[in-house]
């Protein structure tokens, strides 16, 4: 478990505000924001490697940056460093001598990533994306670490390993891990993580579900992709839904927006019959980042923004079309400054 | 786990031939000072050797070039980087790093000694003199790579250990108190050099040693994360 009370924590431009979180082992947490935001510095925090202005930071019962703590933690982030002048499986046996786990084959650890050819590489000679890979696959499969921190897991990483990141990093949660990742990528956060904390220049702002209808579609809406074979005929018939708020095309690629999931997705299914199309990709949009944060910190501009939408529909809509259901509440905003509680 | 913690600097020193070079340089100038003494026929070849050449310039680059090769020519907080990464303790990283450069210097400066002061040959008894100048010389040694190590945790790329060789330069030429806080002034008392302060020769090797505990605790102390 890690344990963040009235944390602060500050690192050149970029300053945490306090920060009071549980994370609790088991599930795969996302610190979703940039680096200017303070994710990449809370991980460095947890992990001892940036210094606690205020406040603690316990891991697993230690104090973050002690020994006790420190084999325990993981620590992935993007400038990862491996022993310089060890081959792969030298600075593996490094590891595990200084985690202090028994013995495990070197190939089968790195083959969890994929990358089980640069067993016996020299750490010197490999590329910032394979040095990543490497690091991660340690982290993953170490049987001594229960906390493992990974700055931006698809960022720098050797093709190889991308495909197996989630599924490994899911696993090592199930195995009863902390499993935290720092990413600026909404649809990363949602695809990998179970709980999602939002920061915005240095404060949390929210911390909820993936499926939080503000993480899912932000303050636009619902927004669906679709590749079809006839994107005119598709726009056309979608245009004439009470449930489609906007339609766009560009090319074959239809862009459907509206207020809620599954009244749009059927509109798109009775578009697609009536038009006669086939559909060769429909994929939910995240928001961006900036739209998100917008939405998480109750950003005044942004909440303006999405009432004069929501007014001018109304005006302008046909007295006989049904009103459209109202969007589902969000969950309650932390206190700003301070961000309690578990996720709900 | 200490095992663990001495496998990367020693490997930076075995895996880098490039390392060696400046050590066999310095080598290779203090034997031929040793082999021009002994062309010259004096009677304390290996004292002028050890006073002059080695013990005022060969030993501080000899233990300046230990220290770089070790650190990987980096800071010493960002030369364990790679072994904190994977669940060490900086400091032990760091103070495992320092030991393993103050025994490296001795070793290599001590066995230099053994091989200079019967080469450029010595006054009394041969084998009195090579002992005792090997225990000193590895002693110097030591000082003067934990001095190096703990100038090492300055400046993003160690630029500190460059500072610490001009100190050294700067106080311990004279014979004044500053050269009580820099091993020139000690090294030099101990091999028969002007003392610095006038102070007695044992208290000049009591120096040396905690100059190496020092030391090495600052370059510990200095790399907490």
């Amino acid at each position: 478990m890690i344990e963040l009370a009235a944390m602060t924590a500050r690192s050149g431009r970029v300053a945490l505000s306090p920060i009071t979180q549980r994370i609790e082992p088991g599930r795969v947490v996302a610190l979703l924001g940039t680096p200017a935001d303070g994710v990449a510095l809370v991980l460095a925090a947890i992990a001892g490697r940036e210094a606690v202005r205020s406040g603690t930071i316990d891991v697993m019962g230690a104090r973050a940056g002690a020994a006790a703590a420190r084999r325990l933690v993981a620590y992935v982030p993007i400038d990862a460093r491996l022993p310089d002048a060890l081959r792969v499986d030298e600075a593996l046996r490094v590891a595990r001598e200084v985690r202090g786990e028994p013995p495990q084959g070197h190939a089968d650890r790195l083959g969890a990533l994929g990358v089980a050819p640069l067993e016996r590489r020299a750490v010197r000679t490999l590329s910032a994306e394979e040095v990543r890979a490497v690091a991660l696959a340690e982290a993953v499969t170490s049987t001594a670490a229960r906390v493992i921190l990974v700055d931006e897991p698809y960022v720098t990483m050797d093709p190889r390993a991308v495909p197996l990141v989630a599924k490994a990093l899911r696993a090592r949660a199930a195995a009863g891990a902390c499993v935290v990742v720092a990413t600026a990528s909404p649809r990363e956060a949602h695809d990998l993580a179970e709980d999602v904390m939002v920061f915005d220049r240095g404060r949390l702002v929210r911390r909820s579900p993936p499926w939080d209808p503000v993480l899912v579609d932000g303050p636009r809406g619902v927004l669906f992709r679709l590749i079809a074979s006839d994107a005119r005929a598709l726009a056309s018939a979608l245009a004439q839904d009470a449930a489609v708020r906007r339609v766009e095309t560009d090319g074959r690629v239809v862009l459907a927006q509206g207020e809620l999931r599954l009244p749009l997705a059927e509109a798109i299914a009775r578009a697609v019959k009536a038009s006669g199309v086939d559909i060769e990709l429909m994929r939910s949009e995240v928001p961006v980042l900036d739209e998100l944060r917008a939405a998480a910190a109750g950003d005044v501009a942004g909440a303006y923004r999405a009432a004069m939408d929501r007014a001018q529909r109304a005006a302008h809509r046909p007295p006989s079309s049904p009103p459209p259901p109202r969007p589902p509440e969000p969950p309650s905003l932390p206190p700003p400054g301070e961000s309690t509680g578990d996720a709900p | 786990m200490s095992v663990a913690l001495v496998r990367l600097p020693i490997a930076r020193l075995t895996r880098a031939p490039r390392a060696w070079l400046p050590v066999a340089g310095w080598c290779a100038l203090s034997i031929l000072m040793a082999v021009l003494e002994r062309t010259r026929g004096t009677t304390a070849g290996a004292d002028a050797v050890l006073l002059g050449v080695f013990g005022s310039i060969a030993l501080p680059f000899i233990a300046f070039s230990v220290v770089t090769a070790m650190t990987g020519g980096a800071s010493l907080i960002e030369s364990g980087r790679g072994v904190v990464a994977l669940g060490a303790q900086p400091q032990r990283v760091a103070a495992f790093t320092v030991g393993c450069a103050v025994a490296t210097s001795a070793l290599v400066c001590g066995l230099l000694a053994v091989l200079l002061v019967p080469l450029a040959g010595a006054a009394g008894n041969a084998a009195t003199d090579t002992a005792s100048s090997a225990w000193i010389v590895a002693l110097g040694a030591g000082a003067y790579a934990a001095a190096f190590a703990a100038g090492a945790t300055v400046g993003p790329r160690g630029g500190g250990r460059a500072a610490a060789l001009v100190i050294d330069w700067m106080l311990g030429s004279g014979s004044g108190a500053g050269a009580l806080l820099v091993p020139r002034g000690h090294v030099r008392n101990l091999l028969g050099g002007a003392p610095p302060y006038d102070i007695a020769q044992w208290k000049s090797a009591v120096a040396l040693a905690v100059m190496i505990a020092l030391f090495a605790a600052v370059a510990s102390r200095r790399t907490s994360r």
